[in-house]
């Protein structure tokens, strides 16, 4: 214990970073996490007070030192999205967030939403089909991460199902009395009362801390996400396609899968936990022609229900309905149950109106495309995503504008249907999205008519000079004896 | 063809100048030939103007062209031939389109009902080849070793196939891309088949009109595009060697008739290019490498000899067997075969005529001539020997034993049980040409009659095609694609010859003319048919019908009856042909469909299910153990090394897998473990009724296996004492023993909770005791039971037996649990000693 310890003590003084100026006082943090399968939510309330006029920037910890950013992370004040937030190189993720000018004894409260992935693991790593599965959430901060002292810190965890198997104890350092007390579901930590800052030159001992926790749902994940978005102006059509590598990372399967079992399950309607035999992709109500098939050809098991718009509904229905925006449904039955441990890569895609995702700069007459990083599907965390934009041939002065950092930018040619200079494709990857990510990726290109008519001209003259060619052929005499 | 018509002038078309058929300008009518007899021949006489002269009885008008011939009904007048011959080539191209569009449009079903998906077994195996030719490269495809077909032994696929059908779709992948058309290999094979059946309509019509009228060309290729007997073997997803050999048949054969005619010798090339195709393309080129040489053995025997036949035949033989020993799984069969002795024999007559000819022409003399004959005579006798001889001595194979299967039907039954267990090589039953073929089959005979009434070489290849085809079709169900091409097209030749007859509107002048031409030698068919006129007469029809204006059978009466039968037959065809197509040969089989109680259509997926279950969640090595049957399918869906499949080349491989199938654990397990086996998957249609499954295919498995351990696996055991195949309370212990047995029906009955297990498909009822496997860990069974898989265990990790291991676990359980599941309770019975 005292290795790491010292370790941790050393490490910020070895890579040369200094905490920053302890001109804050955290006077009051609230935590919530939402411990879940494969992503863990974590709403955390800094209630801050300045210690000195023109404090600078607050220093905001996403993470412990040594533990990796969260998947997802945004830092809001009042509700609304702080901009300027910037990355620092430090040991631990932190944030420099400008809070404005503060006087002295000023407070503010900055509220910090993060999406953790893949902190539960499964305990027993090993399930027969119909056992229950339990995970175990694990951290090691029981205290908020801070750079500055805290005078009272709260934390909630809350299990989605009410039987808690275990849980880990907190040492009795900052409290007065009982340190976790468990409500059902919910465990409540602390409050914890003068805490030094966790992070710098600190003396508090941040213990680890664990619950163990039962889920009935399975815990899947994308290995990989490969989104396709085909823009089509002659189609006026915007054409999605995802090849998704899915896995269940619950509990792996011990032993062998029984078919007459899971009948049985079946029919007393309660499908074991680690079993994932169905989900639903919410596709935008627009979407249409949707497909779903895999490398050896179409799945039949899925359902399609287009979505409606207000419009749709004024437009086409006698019977009234409610006029408002309905998701389309694509309900996705795998070809076989997924188990714990088990596979399965598919491929879904759909077509869309372009006019909903495109629209053109009126002065300019630019294109400005907004195409979906990926589809949100809750409690998924995707390892790999890839988002290969295709613009029509002819796109020319492209500019990409993504709603978070991603991994890399790749611009390419694309070659396919009757293409003669190919066309514009970008590249975006990321690794490790949650359902957060489900952000629009904006393009904005210029397509002039000339780039319009490239397609329609070059298969035209191609015909036509095969046509020519061909009448020249007919009016020649190929016979050796010329008579 | 001049020459030829001279040669027969009694069958020539008597026909005016006037009347000259404007489309059959490759006949040119001698001036000689004319007669002023009427008209009754195919000849039309659109050409002609006609005018209507009102009738003086106020009875039915009368129509005259403008030679003032009598006419049956108008005709547009004042066309210049050039228009007619216009508008007839424009209405061929549109006919000929439009038949092309629904030959591709009736083999659709399977795509629309079903998906665009591979069908069936052998396919599957092409499809994979045609993926490793477009992903790796024509170099990797040409020396392909899978090691992970017949494991372990592996095989060499470049050299065990038939590359054509490969090439031929890799290629249309590689022009689609150069024109930046990215499609799916998946879907160039499996629109290659309709795509090709188009092709073969349009080959058709080619092949027929050389024979008879481009009319006749245009009913064959109607024909062939939707007759079932070639749909059969080429609907989409259909992705077999059959699917492009029918059209380059037909190709090759019409190139030959073309080289034939015209004696050119780039016409021969054209054939031995095709014929090269063909054998790169299917098993069945011998068929042509016998065909030709055949028609020209019998035009020489019937004095037909000339340079024209010569040169084709020397230009097909020499490049088209050259071209076919590139093929490498053929390469030196073409002279070391017997199938293909003839093509050689022929070719060498051939010479010798040509040089006896040569002489004959440069040196009278009678004496020689006769030294001549007889030396040919000698020479054709001398290497006969020598073929003979030869042949006896081992260096030129004697025909293969499925060869034989084809003259003895029985001899595959004795000798080859795995092709004797093919469904598609048993004979043909009768109804099956009728199923296949319907009317075609009645018009046949009088298409190949009015072959023999004319009689020229191209009709003389009619003749044989259709007599040779006849009997294979008859011999193997397989074979009826050889018969359908010529099947429709002698019945389109009869076909129009009938249509042309009754549409013609020529009637002959007049009651005086009809005696004239009594007078006149005529031809026997025209006897006849002046009989019938006059004996028409006197029925003497009033009103609409009273053929009182024209004479008898020339009416239009008649003429509306016979053609409005025509017309009915078609009718009927046409919708034999779609019922035929969408409810017998559109089911992929690899994708099963059944009706709900609503109607709606319940997709059974089980195959896909469970070969995509192996392909996701087991290693990439994990050795699958199944009946040939599914070998392809494996290899193909779930990408795992099998131990047999549908190449059937090694008998006792497959005799291993039946024995395993049909032994008990104790047998089967050291075979299992010998062969690395992991998964054994076995399909099981019980719970469905899905009677394909591998408890009905059991039988054969026993008997390939009795084949090579006789002492071991024996028939017998498997029949009840009343010799029944029960798989109920009466089956034998050796049949319930059996890896197969045990596997299929493992914790069936468990799920009828108590009722009694009924078995779907047998219709018997499987006992209520419960199967014990210990060698064997269920490790997945489809959606509807009809793919059950299973792991095979390691060997114990203590050195204990399996069994012993089982009565261990199951004792352990029963100790801890009173409420131990019945199957442990078996177990406990089996092996514990003392409880």
């Amino acid at each position: 214990m005292l290795l790491p310890t010292l370790l941790l003590l050393i490490l910020p003084l070895a890579l040369g970073l200094s905490p920053p100026p302890q001109t804050f006082v955290n006077t009051a943090i609230a935590r919530t996490v939402e411990l879940g399968g494969a992503t863990t939510h974590v709403t955390t309330q800094y209630n801050i007070k300045a210690t000195a006029d023109g404090p600078g920037e607050y220093h905001l910890a996403l993470a412990g030192e040594g533990d990796e950013e969260p998947a997802w992370w945004e830092v809001a004040i009042g509700g609304k999205p702080v901009e300027g937030v910037t990355i620092l190189d430090d040991a631990a993720p932190t944030v420099s967030v400008p809070l404005g000018d503060l006087k002295r004894d000023g407070t503010i409260t900055l509220s910090l939403t993060q999406v953790l992935a893949h902190k539960s693991a499964p305990l027993p790593a090993e399930i027969e089909q119909r056992e229950p599965q339990f995970l175990v959430w694990k951290t090691n901060s029981t205290y908020v991460d801070s750079w500055y002292p805290s005078d009272v810190e709260r934390i909630k965890i809350r299990a989605p199902h009410p039987p808690l198997l275990s849980y880990g104890s907190v040492p009795t350092t900052y409290t007065r009395d009982s340190t976790v007390t468990k409500s059902g579901a919910s465990l409540t930590l602390g409050p914890f009362h003068s805490v030094p800052p966790t992070l710098g030159k600190t003396e508090v001992d941040q213990p680890p801390f664990s619950v163990h926790y039962e889920v009935k749902e399975p815990v899947i994940g994308y290995k990989t996400l490969r989104r396709s978005a085909e823009v089509s102006h002659w189609g006026a059509n915007l054409n999605i396609q995802d090849e998704i590598a899915l896995v269940n990372n619950g509990a792996k399967l011990k032993g062998h899968f029984s078919r007459l079992a899971h009948q049985q399950s079946r029919f007393h309607a309660s499908v074991p936990a680690q079993i994932l035999s169905e989900f639903t992709l919410r596709l935008p109500p627009t979407a249409h022609s949707a497909y779903y098939y895999d490398t050896i050809g179409n799945v039949s098991t899925s359902h399609f229900r287009q979505g409606t718009t207000p419009a749709q509904t004024a437009r086409s229905s006698r019977v009234r309905t409610s006029p408002r925006t309905v998701d389309g449904t694509l309900e996705l039955r795998p070809r076989y149950p997924l188990l714990g441990g088990w596979n399965y890569t598919f491929i879904v895609g759909w077509d869309m109106p372009l006019g909903d995702v495109l629209k053109s700069e009126s002065q300019t007459g630019r294109k400005i495309l907004g195409v979906p990083f990926m589809t949100p599907l809750k409690d998924v965390v995707v390892e790999d995503a890839e988002l290969k934009i295709i613009l029509p041939e002819g796109a020319s002065d492209v500019q990409i504008y993504t709603p978070f950092p991603v991994d890399s930018i790749d611009h390419s040619t694309h070659k396919t249907y009757l293409d003669t200079t190919g066309r514009y494709a970008v590249t975006i990857k990321k690794a490790h999205c949650t359902e957060n990510h489900a952000q629009n990726v904006y393009v904005t290109y210029s397509y002039p008519l000339s780039a319009q008519l490239q397609k329609p001209t070059a298969v035209a003259s191609v015909v036509g000079s095969l046509f020519l060619l061909g009448m020249g052929l007919r009016r020649v005499n190929y016979s050796i004896d010329k008579k | 063809m001049a020459p030829k018509t001279a040669k027969s002038p009694s069958k020539a078309r008597p026909s005016n100048p006037s009347q000259t058929n404007s489309f059959d300008t490759r006949t040119p009518i001698t001036p000689e030939l004319q007669t002023p007899s009427p008209p009754n021949g195919p000849s039309s006489s659109s050409s002609s103007a006609a005018h209507v002269v009102p009738s003086p009885g106020g009875g039915m008008p009368v129509f005259f062209d403008s030679k003032g011939n009598k006419l049956a009904y108008p005709v547009p007048n004042g066309l210049s031939p050039a228009a007619i011959n216009n508008t007839e080539s424009l209405l061929r191209f549109v006919i000929l389109a439009l038949i092309c569009g629904a030959a591709i449009g009736s083999r659709l079903f399977a795509v629309i009902r079903f998906e665009s998906v591979i069908h069936e077994f052998d396919p599957w195996f092409n499809f994979r080849a045609s993926k490793v030719l477009v992903n790796d490269g024509f170099y990797e495809f040409w020396n392909w070793f899978d090691p992970t077909a017949w494991y372990p032994l592996g095989r060499t696929v470049g050299t065990t196939l038939y590359p054509g059908l490969m090439v031929t779709s890799g290629l249309i992948w590689h022009a689609l891309r150069a024109i930046n058309m990215p499609v799916d290999i998946r879907n160039v094979c499996v629109m290659l088949a309709p795509g090709f059946a188009g092709l073969t309509a349009w080959s058709t019509y080619l092949f027929t009109a050389e024979m008879s009228t481009p009319s006749a060309g245009l009913l064959a290729a109607a024909f062939i595009a939707i007759a079932p007997g070639y749909i059969s073997r080429s609907v989409a997803g259909s992705y077999d060697n059959e699917a492009i050999a029918i059209f380059i048949l037909m190709a090759s054969f019409y190139s030959w008739i073309k080289a034939l005619k015209t004696g050119s010798s780039l016409w021969g090339m054209v054939t031995a290019l095709f014929y090269a195709w063909m054998v790169a393309a299917w098993g069945g080129y011998v068929f042509i490498t016998n065909m030709i040489p055949l028609h020209a053995f019998v035009l020489i025997l019937m004095g037909r000899f000339n340079n024209r036949l010569y040169t084709a035949y020397s230009s097909w033989y020499a490049i088209g067997t050259i071209a076919s020993m590139q093929v490498p799984f053929v390469e030196f069969l073409p002279i070391r075969t017997s199938e293909h002795m003839a093509a050689l024999g022929v070719f060498g007559l051939l010479q010798l005529i040509a040089f006896v000819e040569t002489v004959r022409r440069l040196v009278p003399g009678k004496q020689f001539q006769l030294l001549l004959r007889a030396f040919v005579v000698a020479v054709f006798v001398v290497s006969f020997a020598a073929l003979v001889v030869l042949t006896f001595s081992g260096w030129i194979a004697p025909f293969a034993g499925r060869f034989y299967s084809l003259w003895d039907t029985g001899y595959a039954k004795i000798h080859m049980p795995i092709i004797a267990s093919v469904s598609e090589h048993q004979p043909t039953a009768w109804p099956s040409f009728y199923f296949d073929l319907e009317m075609l089959i009645f018009f046949f005979p009088a298409g190949v009659y009015w072959c023999f009434k004319e009689l020229r070489d191209e009709q003389v290849f009619i003749i044989i095609y259709a007599v040779l085809s006849a009997y294979f079709a008859g011999v193997m169900v397989r074979l009826m694609l050889v018969i359908t091409p010529v099947v429709c097209v002698s019945a389109a030749i009869a076909f129009s010859k009938l249509l042309e007859a009754y549409i013609d509107p020529a009637i002959p002048s007049d009651a005086a003319d009809e005696s004239a031409v009594e007078d006149q030698p005529v031809s026997k068919s025209k006897a006849k048919k002046m009989a019938a006129a006059k004996q028409s007469q006197p029925f003497s029809f009033t009103g609409l019908l009273s053929g009182k204006s024209s004479s008898g059978i020339f009416a239009l009466d008649t003429r509306f009856a016979v053609v409005s039968t025509l017309v009915l037959f078609l009718f009927v065809f046409v919708h034999h042909c779609t019922w035929v197509t969408s409810s017998a040969y559109s089911s992929p089989s690899v994708v099963l469909a059944s009706r709900n109680q609503d109607g709606s259509q319940n997709i059974i997926d089980d195959f896909r299910e469970a070969y995509y279950w192996i392909r996701q969640n087991t290693p990439k090595d994990a050795v699958v153990m199944s009946w040939w049957d599914y070998g392809y399918q494996i290899a193909g869906m779930a990408d795992r090394p099998t131990l047999v499949d549908n190449n059937t080349w090694n008998n006792t491989h497959i005799a291993t897998v039946g024995k395993a199938m049909s032994s008990s654990e104790d047998v089967a397990y050291p075979i299992l473990r010998q062969h690395d086996v992991d998964y054994v998957l076995v399909i099981f249609g019980g719970l469905l009724g899905y009677s394909g499954d591998d408890i009905n295919k059991f039988l054969w498995m026993v008997r390939i296996a009795q084949g090579v351990w006789p002492d071991e696996v024996q028939e017998v055991n498997y029949f009840t004492q009343r010799g029944e195949y029960a798989v109920d309370d009466r089956a034998t212990p050796t049949m319930k023993n059996s890896l197969m047995y045990k596997m299929s029906y493992y914790r069936f009955p468990e799920l009828f909770g108590g009722h009694p297990a009924q078995d779907r498909v047998r219709g018997q009822t499987i006992p209520q005791q419960p199967i014990v496997l210990d060698t064997l860990d269920e490790a997945f069974t489809s959606e509807n039971w009809i793919v059950r898989i299973y792991k095979v265990k390691k060997e114990d990790a203590i050195g204990r037996e399996h069994r012993a291991v089982t009565a261990w676990n199951g004792g352990k359980k029963l100790g801890k649990s009173a409420s131990a599941s019945a199957s442990v309770g078996a177990g406990v019975k089996r092996g514990r000693p003392s409880m």
